[in-house]
């Protein structure tokens, strides 16, 4: 492709008029948005159960809160997002018949040279040349050309308007700028429709730059490196004076810094997860060569201009395939990244931990029980054959029963931190007294008027560790039928959200394949 | 430099996996020293993204082509020189690349090897950007800490157009980083100067003036590094002493724990037997014959015999005095057998069965049993012996026994610490 005659010209008139054909997304729209009112409605109704019993400020009661919170802001933020999108929109429309080129780079990288001198040349045409930036939120148009930011900081939103269709829009990275302009660079680096990506030939291809064009990329618009700066100064001492002259980089040191960014250019992609597709072959130009050399063509195609253009004219073409499909994408995005990816990376962890932490809750609460049991039964069973032999010689069963039921009530109150977790009532010592009576009579042994005191405690000791074993267990079902509830409640949701994922995949294919009707001509 | 000349590299390597296995947190300071008292040589790094001409100014300042050039990435393995007793090193490129095996080799290269840094920032990129302004933030501090030294380097400066933009990045560079020196040089310039005999070459191109510079620094390596010797082992040894206090104080604790433990389960097991051996006298002491030995004729088998009656009134009193031997063994946790000693019985499987046994008792076993001074004697060590062999007990053992380990690699690390403070000591 390389130095093909007259790049630049058919850039210029393809630029004049394209035509873009109109397709019907009528039915993909419908079908999108049928799925996400389904979404809407099935997590409105997936709320989970605040578990009973446990204190408010129990870290899994403020758990399932955070999480219930969650869902209901999750779907108040797709609705919010969707009208955040609305500026993209305008612009989109501002904009909807030409194919806008999205100018990515550090702030050293020569973006605006490079915009300007395209500017320069479409004028030189005799083509409208129209510059603009945004200020809040809007398309301000200037005589002046593209100003390259003095520091990574101070860059704005800016771009140039090129013969009737091609827009260059010139983004100072996301990094950059400040929280109210990041939003405001992302709705705009929405609408376009194939990235430039400018790394200068100082240090080309530093791909880490391309993390922030994940989002592009993944939308399957094309990208173009294009290395910048490709010239040296070359120096001389003559006459006790340093004299410098500009000299393009040679040709076969630009394909060696070509193929080196394009080989790690795919290395990165793929390590990303991206399509290989979208990286174009990379292209070498300097500016600052052509316009010291005065622009004249032979200039131009020294100073890659020439094979600038064909890679423009190379990308063209996908990027209106693009945007043909653009509303569609562009409410495919929405729900992929506002709906799924934030309940993918809020949600859905937020679930697996509590399900993870449920479980840890359970296993606690078992060792919690064991350990319950054994305090009161170290404690009060080591007391019987004392209180028996006070009672017995008199037969006061009744007040034996009470005795230990005040034991048993004690032990409970100084053991019962072993549940701490919840807050539940200690059970009076006169019910347990009651239950202790009517459990011993059913031991003939204790009451029977000839039994000894062996007999006695034998049955005693048995009565009483199996009102303490039921008693506890009694005491603990609640809590573990608590945990329980919130544990399913929480599988299904997981398992809801798992299928509504699943669902969305056929219409996913059906706008990425085009399979949709086309409108007759 | 005061040198770890007294130890073998079989000790030294032995020393560092005590001190590890004590301070896992120290490696890297453990290979710094390791790597000070190999390499007596000073080490000069060059730092920076690549392409910005790291390789060209290394060959510069050596006198030599020695790394190799190109107008790509091209350093990517830590290539290293040593010339005029200095060490030289080429550190892969300063970028987050695909490539992380480069992480490793730039961890050596700038924090383990390295005594000087030279960090190169090419003059056409402008300012630093925040990956290059952080390292060398970074260096700075470490810089404090260590005393190495890091000279910033702007390379290529023939590549910018001419005065203005060179005092506009020299200015934004300076406002960056205002407490480093700003060297500016350009290799290229250099190279002609001297090949072409251009004086005005030779000193725009700042590499007379680096190479000053970096004189000095070498000078001062000898000094930082014992500062910086010093201070690792310093702060090792510091956090060594923590180690030992907190590892000491829990073996205290647990040490403790167990003995209060068993000092109650010894006096409340002897109370217990104080007052059953009382009882069990005062069953005895009865006047007249003892009709419990006189056995049952079969015409009074369904009869109620004095022998009948005697034996069931040593039994209740035996019975009873194992009841309340049994409530100090559960109040101490000490009911279950061990596992080993289980049988398929389960109302055998208890601590009061295995010690007492199941055999009909006469006047005479009682007294024996809980009477007599040599009874007595062996109900408390028996007791004592199923106490240490219960559930919580052989869990707090075994939590003890640890804490001993603990405390044993403790000590070994700060033990195997001073062998690397002197070494000539231990040698």
């Amino acid at each position: 492709m390389k130095d093909e005659p007259g790049a630049e010209r058919r850039l210029i008139e393809i630029a004049d008029g394209m035509e873009l054909t109109q397709v019907d997304l009528r039915e993909l729209r419908r079908l999108m948005h049928e799925w996400q009112s389904a979404l809407t409605q099935g997590m409105s109704e997936g709320h989970l159960q605040v578990p009973r019993l446990m204190r408010d400020t129990h870290a899994l009661v403020r758990q399932v809160r955070q999480l219930n919170a969650m869902l209901a802001a999750s779907v108040h933020s797709w609705a919010s997002d969707w009208k955040a999108l609305e500026p993209a929109q305008d612009l989109a429309r501002v904009f909807e018949d030409k194919v806008m080129l999205l100018v990515f780079g550090k702030f050293n990288a020569g973006k605006s040279s490079l915009c300007n001198f395209l500017a320069d040349r479409f004028a030189a045409h005799g083509r409208a040349v129209q510059y603009f930036y945004l200020e809040s939120g809007r398309v301000v148009e200037t005589g002046q050309g593209l100003q390259e930011g003095a520091t990574e900081t101070t860059a704005r939103l800016q771009g140039v308007c090129l013969g009737a269709q091609l827009v260059l829009l010139d983004t100072p990275g996301l990094h950059s700028v400040t929280p109210d302009n990041a939003a405001l660079t992302q709705r705009f680096t929405d609408s376009a429709d194939a990235v430039l990506w400018l790394t200068s030939s100082t240090s080309p291809g530093q791909v880490q730059e391309l993390d922030e064009l994940a989002r592009e990329l993944r939308r399957h618009k094309p990208l173009l490196p294009v290395i910048t700066r490709s010239d040296m100064f070359e120096e001389d001492e003559i006459d006790g004076e340093i004299v410098k002259l500009l000299r393009n980089k040679s040709a076969s040191n630009r394909a060696l810094q070509e193929d080196d960014v394009r080989a790690r250019a795919l290395d990165k992609l793929r390590l990303m997860g991206i399509d290989e597709q979208v990286l174009r072959p990379a292209v070498s130009v300097s500016v600052h060569a052509m316009r010291e050399r005065g622009g004249g063509s032979q200039a131009l195609v020294d100073g890659g201009f020439e094979a600038l253009c064909a890679a423009l004219l190379g990308i063209v073409g996908p990027a209106r395939a693009y945007k043909q499909r653009k509303p569609a994408e562009v409410m495919l995005h929405h729900l992929e990244e506002s709906v799924l990816g934030a309940i993918e990376a809020g949600l859905v962890p937020a679930l697996s931990a509590l399900v993870g932490r449920l479980a840890q809750e359970r296993q606690d609460l078992r060792e919690a029980q064991s350990r319950l049991l054994r305090s009161i039964w170290r404690e009060v069973a080591p007391a019987l054959p004392a209180l028996l032999e006070r009672h017995a010689p008199r037969r006061e069963w009744g007040r034996l029963c009470a005795e230990i039921a005040q034991a048993l009530g004690r032990a409970l109150l100084d053991h019962g931190q072993a549940l701490g977790d919840f807050d539940l009532q200690v059970p009076c010592a006169e019910e347990w007294a009651g239950e202790l009576q009517l459990v011993l009579q059913d031991k003939a042994g204790l009451w029977a008027s000839g039994a000894d005191f062996v007999q006695q405690h034998e049955a005693l000791h048995r009565g009483v560790h199996s009102l303490v074993l039921r008693r506890v267990d009694q005491w603990v079902e609640p809590c573990e039928r608590v945990l329980g509830a919130v544990e399913t409640d929480a599988q299904a949701l997981l398992d809801y959200l798992a299928s509504q994922r699943d669902s969305l995949m056929p219409i996913q294919q059906q706008v990425r394949e085009g399979s949709f009707r086309t409108s007759a001509p | 430099m005061k040198q770890a000349v007294g130890l073998t590299s079989s000790l030294r390597k032995h020393a560092e996996s005590a001190i590890l296995a004590a301070l896992p947190g120290r490696a890297q300071d453990l290979a710094r020293l390791r790597f000070m008292d190999s390499e007596r040589r000073p080490v000069v790094t060059v730092v920076g993204k690549y392409n910005h001409g790291k390789s060209r100014l290394l060959n510069e300042l050596i006198g030599h082509s020695v790394f190799s050039v190109a107008d790509k990435r091209e350093t990517t393995e830590l290539s290293r020189h040593a010339h005029d007793s200095v060490c030289w090193l080429d550190a892969p490129g300063l970028d987050a690349d695909v490539n992380t095996v480069d992480d490793d080799h730039a961890l050596q290269a700038i924090w383990l090897q390295s005594d000087i840094r030279l960090f190169v920032h090419a003059a056409k990129e402008g300012e630093l950007d925040g990956r290059e302004l952080a390292l060398l933030q970074s260096l700075i501090e470490d810089g404090q800490r260590t005393r190495r030294q890091t000279l910033l380097v702007m390379s290529q400066v023939d590549q910018l157009a001419g005065e203005s933009q060179h005092q506009a990045v020299v200015q934004s560079i300076r406002g960056q980083v205002p407490t480093l020196e700003l060297h500016q040089v350009s290799s290229t310039r250099y190279r002609q100067g001297t090949e072409g005999g251009k004086a005005l070459l030779v000193e725009r191109s700042g590499i007379p003036a680096l190479q000053l510079s970096l004189r000095q620094a070498l000078d001062g390596v000898a000094h930082a590094r014992a500062h910086e010797r010093a201070l690792l082992l310093d702060e090792a040894r510091q956090d060594m002493r923590q180690l030992c206090a907190m590892r000491e104080d829990l073996r205290i604790e647990l040490q403790s724990r167990q003995s209060q433990q068993r000092h109650k389960f010894d006096q409340d097991l002897r109370a217990v037997l104080d007052k059953v051996r009382v009882d069990i006298q005062t069953l005895l002491d009865v006047p007249g014959p003892d009709h419990s030995r006189t056995p049952d004729s079969f015409e009074n088998q369904f009869k109620i015999t004095q022998g009948k009656l005697e034996r069931n009134r040593l039994q209740v009193g035996y019975s009873k005095a194992c009841i309340e031997i049994n409530a100090v063994l559960i109040k101490h946790g000490v009911t279950d057998l061990p596992e080993v000693q289980k049988t398929q019985v389960r109302s055998l499987d208890s601590v009061i069965v295995a010690v007492m046994g199941v055999y009909v008792k006469y006047r005479k076993d009682l007294r024996e049993i809980f009477c007599e001074d040599s009874g007595r004697a062996r109900l408390l060590a028996e007791f004592a012996r199923y106490f240490e062999l219960s559930a919580d007990r052989v869990e707090l053992a075994s939590s003890l026994e640890s804490a001993q380990i603990g405390l044993r690699i403790a000590r070994q690390g700060a033990a195997a610490l001073e062998m690397l403070v002197q070494p000539e000591a231990s040698a």
